[in-house]
């Protein structure tokens, strides 16, 4: 590929950036100023003998800590984040390529000299690479501030024994591994969202309901004729929260890579081009 | 490009079949579990495969 496809899908990808913001930096930096004052609320409940029992409590258990094993204990402080982003990332890929339809701008971006291809695939990259950066960034910022909080507040009320460094260095790690298990996490539901893609490029009206209806059709068609339940299956296999998170960036690779990971690709695939080909040919 | 795929209603399903197909055969290959739901409404046991056991529960 050439420099001018590099640089005309990188355009591509700030647009979306740009036109999403609200959803995907606006809704994230939301989140974290409502958990900012309910975590000050209820810090303010406590008198400052009980504070610094609670901060004496905290270098306890991390003192001795390992920045790899203090990482994992800070993560679960993503977890309203990750869920707003799987939301947003849903509404984001369902009204992608149906908004444009509907207020009828698809036929001045299609009188542009940008492919159906990268348009369809800046939309999933921006939904599996760009968001999760966001968000991350969003919840990395959080984090620092709490963390500020704490090392301030042991400074104010002494004698915690609260280690600033590892902290830190245990913040900016569970960052990545933040990132990471994001990333895993969107690209395992890939299908789930290419198959909104493809009712974002289809359906004239109601694209949510189209999609649910014709995935709930299909499945009961699949007992119907073949006698199994294989999509049950791997819809069900999906749902686990487990299999997304990831440790280290060895657990990474390790999810990267699995065969389970490579059909997903596959069935992604073949939903991706779907929805490329319905986007040539709208209403 | 082939003419039927200047349809969108078919491409729609042939995105799907294609979508379906892949699903089933992958899950027969590798015998992935299956059995998720099960139905015990008689109208809704036809299986293509087991069609004379399925006349014959319909005969009874």
């Amino acid at each position: 590929m050439n420099e001018f496809v590099w640089t005309q899908f990188f355009t591509l990808l700030r647009r979306e950036l740009w036109e999403q913001r609200g959803l995907f930096v606006m809704a994230p930096v939301g989140l974290a100023a409502v958990i900012s004052v309910v975590l000050v609320w209820a810090l303010a409940q406590f008198s400052p003998e009980q504070l610094t029992e609670a901060l004496t409590q905290v270098a306890n258990v991390t003192r001795g800590l390992s920045v790899g094993a203090l990482a994992p204990l800070l993560m679960p402080g993503a977890i309203p984040f990750a869920l707003a982003l799987l939301a947003a990332v849903f509404s984001y890929l369902l009204s992608g390529l149906y908004q444009d339809r509907r207020d009828g701008s698809i036929l001045f971006w299609q009188s542009m000299p940008v492919s159906d291809l990268a348009t369809v695939m800046s939309k999933v990259v921006t939904a599996c690479v760009v968001a999760p950066l966001a968000m991350t960034v969003v919840v990395l910022i959080s984090m620092l501030t709490v963390c500020l909080g704490l090392v301030l507040a042991a400074l104010l009320l002494g004698g915690s024994g609260l280690q600033p460094l590892t902290l830190l260095a245990g913040v900016l790690y569970s960052g990545i591994l933040i990132y990471l298990s994001a990333v895993l996490a969107l690209i395992w539901q890939l299908p789930i969202l290419g198959w909104l893609l493809v009712f974002s490029a289809y359906a004239r009206a109601l694209p949510l309901v189209w999609a649910t209806a014709t995935f709930v059709i299909v499945m009961f068609l699949e007992d119907f004729l073949f006698g199994s339940q294989f999509l049950a299956t791997w819809l069900q296999t999906r749902a686990g929260l487990g299999q997304y998170l990831v440790f280290s960036p060895l657990d990474f690779l390790q999810g990267l890579l699995s065969y389970d990971m490579v059909f997903n690709l596959v069935l992604s695939a073949i939903l991706i081009t779907g929805a490329i080909f319905l986007r040539r040919h709208p209403d | 490009m082939p003419k039927y795929l200047r349809n969108r209603h078919a491409v729609l399903l042939l995105t799907l079949a294609v979508y379906i197909l892949t699903i089933v055969v992958e899950g027969a290959v590798t015998d992935r579990a299956t059995g998720t739901y099960s139905f015990e409404n008689p109208y809704f046991d036809l299986r293509l495969q087991d069609w004379e056991g399925f006349k014959e529960r319909r005969e009874d």
